[in-house]
């Protein structure tokens, strides 16, 4: 094993030498922040997506798409994705080698196997690097340029977390990157959650060519499994709302994620995250997921922007019912925007689609920021930030315990070295009266830059929605923030 | 920090802020500027708010539930450098604009300023540099315009349901009148709660509100209507000029008040306003005027901002005199600024028959040529020595009587 290791190093040394070790984020010239949908069911491996499944997941108006499809309409899949400005990643199982094909848009083969085939096999057989090489000349040569191809899966968990594995993973990435430079990512996935710090920043250090980590995190769950048909006090009663400690598990699963990148030196792979949009119950395991409100949605994905992920991904699409798991996905039977027994404030497809026509906008805005720190305001002064202040009084209930305000400062860009960018969240998340999807709170937030700013008149700017707010004595006051939104704020000095 | 920095969309105004000298403002088209509680913005610089007619920019309070006087006011300084508003929505600020300084020199136009717990406008100590026209005032708790020691011109503006005056004038002559003239389009200052135009101050205010084809091309055809007070009130001192001959016609329309459509505070002379709408065709009513001393006559007897109404009749062009009387062809002379030919003329006038309805208005109109020719002294002298001509004519008999102004001119009916 450590032979193949040397050797592997020794041609991964040769090919990475003509590689940049700084992602573009632009693909085929454009800004692309990522916003997907996970088209997926049980049992596996469900049925494809058929063309109004395609349709009515194109119009969330995210631009990844993830789904089963026959093996004979892998091509007009692609088509569409073209056609749609939309991204799809592409697959190849190794068994199938040699030849060249069949190819799968998708994490998962339509034979019933419940392998998953992605090219660095999860099985424990035998993989090499000639099967590896042959698998991705072969994507190459049958899709060479194709916009609606965005990624290739290189790995998805399983052996993701064997040391082992890591030098083939590297080498698939690194031949994906020579075939396609930037314009087509090497994609891996898996739950962050599962490894140690010290095993993850490993990972990043060892497979440094690959292009996109999707972290797959799912904080929204009870104790036991609810009555069905669900009603909202069975769903949600009171873990419902304990908001508190759920958005810290976010932050801790984001921190660890951007932790071990930081403590990698990896500055090339980019991560995105695989949030929690659906209900689940899983039999098996006994795992209770519910769905998060609209607040709680929003909060999931704006903080991992304030740790630097670079795309977004929901999970899961279709409903369904398995016997070991029972998912209540964004639409019904597939195809219904009509919710089971969804509550005015928690339409997963709307909240999906609202979500991504704001990080349409804003995603793109912060493409190329990065993120210098983010922490959770407590006081601490922060270089030109002196004061961060929410409101000073709370909901009916839970009182007191949601106050808190996220802060993401990010690094000046050289080429703009005259503004600040800063993200602001508000993490209060709970309800405003005994009604259960009625609005969460807004908080009306003021900011107070250091005294060590020199006098003047400053502006910040919303990156989203353009809103300026200008002051001559450092206060900008009253910044509304909606339940779980985060705003990105630029700071300038003007006149 | 740029020279020049611009601001769009929503800009929340949350402190006080001023536009230094040398920088410049500008905020975009189709935006919003919310000012929190009680800030204003200052203009030392300049500011450039230039709107379209599709896209307004406004300035309004960032509370919730707005109310008149929620932020100051956009004051524009003296020696600010020459701002510009155009199409801007003003609304629940103390004060809209406030114009301070001989020199501060903005143009302020298409802009509809409203809900102000004070004025809509209010220009200070300013001359005539600022550019004031096409701009809409209403719903402000005071006056629509303030006007203290400023003498702007001011053509098409609506003032009108504010809660005092349209335009109060305090030591102050601005010019006033309409480009349009149409009934809509006219300058109005109507439907407030006291006066439609109230001239005040020591010494005075003298607002121009004629036409002039030489002098005010713009004057005139402003609809002094509707008002719960006075069409125009003149405190003492205040001598308000709304139309001084046939070839400075006032061509308003002064009707509908609450009381009498001209409030004369002065005992010792009068308003002149001639060539004007009363609201009927048989020329003003006895209770127009608090007193005596308002010269009415002639009138019009139609709206001049309703051409299509019957009984219009266009004004003369001056070029044109083949048809009308030598009185008429006289007052072109002096319009067009031929003073010793219409001299001439209205002399001949009285020397021909003096005891003619003409030859009175030749008298009234030789004191006015008199007065353009810098010649006050030699007035007294002239109507002395007419005296004495005519001891036993009408037109002697006025004179003797009631003085050089006012009641030498007679009444003469509709023109």
């Amino acid at each position: 094993m450590e032979a193949i290791f040397k050797w592997l190093k020794a041609v991964l040394g040769v090919l990475l030498c003509f590689f940049s070790l700084n992602f573009d984020h632009s693909i085929y010239g454009q800004n692309y922040f990522a916003s997907g949908i996970f088209g997926y069911d049980e049992p596996f491996p469900g049925h494809a997506l058929n063309s109004n499944e395609q349709a009515l997941i194109r119009d969330t108006h995210g631009n990844f798409i993830y789904g089963l499809i026959d093996t004979s309409l892998v091509d007009d899949f692609i088509a569409f994705c073209n056609t749609n400005n939309l991204k799809t990643c592409i697959e190849n199982d190794p068994t199938s080698i040699p030849g060249s094909g069949p190819f799968y848009p998708s994490p998962y083969k339509n034979d019933n196997t419940s392998l998953w085939h992605y090219i660095c096999l999860n099985a424990a057989s035998a993989i090499d690097c000639t099967l590896i090489r042959q698998l991705i000349t072969n994507i190459h040569a049958t899709y060479p340029s194709e916009p609606g191809l965005g990624a290739i899966l290189v790995a998805h968990q399983g052996r993701t977390h064997e040391a082992d594995h890591w030098p083939y993973i590297q080498y698939a990435c690194s031949l994906i990157h020579a075939n396609y430079g930037d314009n087509v990512r090497s994609l891996v996935i898996d739950n962050a959650g599962g490894w140690t710090l010290a095993d993850l920043e490993n990972f990043f250090r060892t497979v440094d060519s690959l292009n996109c980590f999707q972290h797959e995190f799912y904080p929204f769950h009870v104790g036991s499994q609810p009555s069905y048909p669900p009603t909202d006090s069975t769903i949600f009663n009171t873990d419902a709302f304990q908001i508190n400690l759920i958005d810290n598990q976010l932050i801790d699963s984001y921190n660890l994620v951007r932790q071990a990148l930081l403590n990698s030196g990896n500055k090339y792979t980019r991560w995105e995250l695989i949030y929690q949009a659906h209900r689940e119950w899983n039999r098996t395991s006994a795992h209770f997921w519910r769905r998060p409100t609209q607040a709680e949605l929003w909060l999931h994905a704006f903080l991992a922007l304030s740790r630097g992920a670079k795309g977004v991904h929901a999970y899961v699409y279709r409903t369904y019912n398995a016997s070991s798991l029972r998912s209540f996905g964004l639409v019904d039977n597939g195809t219904t925007r009509q919710k089971i027994n969804t509550p005015a404030y928690n339409k997963p497809y709307d909240n999906i689609t609202q979500l991504y026509d704001h990080l349409a906008t804003l995603g793109s805005a912060i493409l190329d920021d990065t993120v210098h720190t983010a922490f959770t305001w407590t006081g601490t002064r922060y270089k030109y930030l002196k004061s961060i202040t929410g409101d000073s009084t709370d909901g009916p209930s839970p009182p007191n315990t949601h106050r808190t305000i996220e802060v993401c400062v990010f690094k000046p860009r050289p080429s703009n070295n005259n503004y600040e960018r800063f993200m602001l969240i508000n993490r209060r998340c709970n309800r405003d009266s005994s009604g259960f999807w009625v609005n969460a709170y807004p908080q009306n937030i003021d900011v107070t830059l250091a005294d060590s700013m020199p006098a003047g008149t400053y502006r910040i700017k919303d990156l989203y929605s353009n809103e300026f707010y200008v002051t001559s004595d450092k206060i900008f006051r009253q910044i509304k923030i909606l339940a779980g939104r985060g705003r990105v704020f630029e700071l300038k000095r003007l006149l | 920090m740029n020279a020049t920095d611009t601001l769009s969309n929503t800009v929340n105004i949350c402190s006080n802020i001023t536009v230094p000298s040398g920088k410049t403002l500008v905020i975009q088209p189709n935006s919003t500027v919310k000012f929190y509680s009680g800030k204003y913005l200052l203009v030392q610089g300049k500011l450039t708010a230039n709107g379209s007619a599709s896209q307004h920019i406004k300035f309004t309070s960032a509370a919730t539930t707005p109310s008149r006087g929620n932020w100051e006011y956009i004051r524009i300084d003296n020696y600010a450098s020459s701002s510009y508003l155009n199409y801007c929505d003003i609304e629940y600020a103390k004060t809209g604009i406030w114009v301070n300084g001989a020199n501060a020199n903005p143009t302020i136009q298409h802009c509809d300023i409203k809900e102000c717990s004070q004025y809509g406008v209010r220009l200070e100590n300013n001359t005539s540099a600022t550019t004031f026209k096409y701009n809409n005032l209403h719903h402000n708790s005071v006056y629509g315009v303030f006007l203290m020691t400023s003498s702007p011109l001011m053509f098409n503006i609506s003032a009108t349901n504010n809660d005092n005056s349209g335009l109060f004038c305090s030591n102050s002559s601005p010019k006033l009148g309409s480009i349009e003239t149409m009934e809509a389009d006219q300058s109005k200052f109507s439907n407030n709660t006291q006066h439609g135009i109230w001239c005040t101050g020591s010494p005075g205010s003298s607002p121009i509100i004629y036409r002039n084809t030489k002098t005010y091309p713009n004057g005139g055809y402003v609809r002094l209507t509707g008002n719960g007070g006075n069409g125009i009130r003149a405190n003492s001192g205040s001598q308000p000029h709304l139309g001084e001959s046939s070839s400075s016609p006032g061509y308003n329309s002064i009707c509908d008040n609450g009381s009498v459509e001209i409030w004369n505070g002065n005992s010792s002379y009068s308003i002149t306003a001639k060539y004007n709408w009363w609201g009927s065709e048989s020329g003003p009513p006895p209770d127009s005027c608090n007193n005596s001393l308002l010269l009415a006559r002639p009138y019009l007897n139609y709206d001049p901002g309703n051409p299509a109404k019957a009984g219009f009749t266009p004004p003369l062009a001056s070029d044109d005199t083949s048809h009308i009387s030598r009185l008429q062809r006289g007052e072109i002379y002096f319009a067009a600024g031929e003073l010793e030919q219409a001299l001439s003329i209205f002399e001949q006038i009285i020397s021909d028959n003096p005891k003619s309805e003409d030859a009175k208005y030749a008298l009234s109109d030789i004191v006015l040529c008199y007065q353009e020719l810098d010649w006050q002294d030699q007035i007294v002298p002239y109507l002395d020595k007419v005296a004495e001509q005519y001891p036993k004519q009408d037109i002697g008999y006025w004179i003797l009587g009631h003085g050089a102004f006012g009641p030498v001119v007679g009444d003469r009916g509709e023109i």
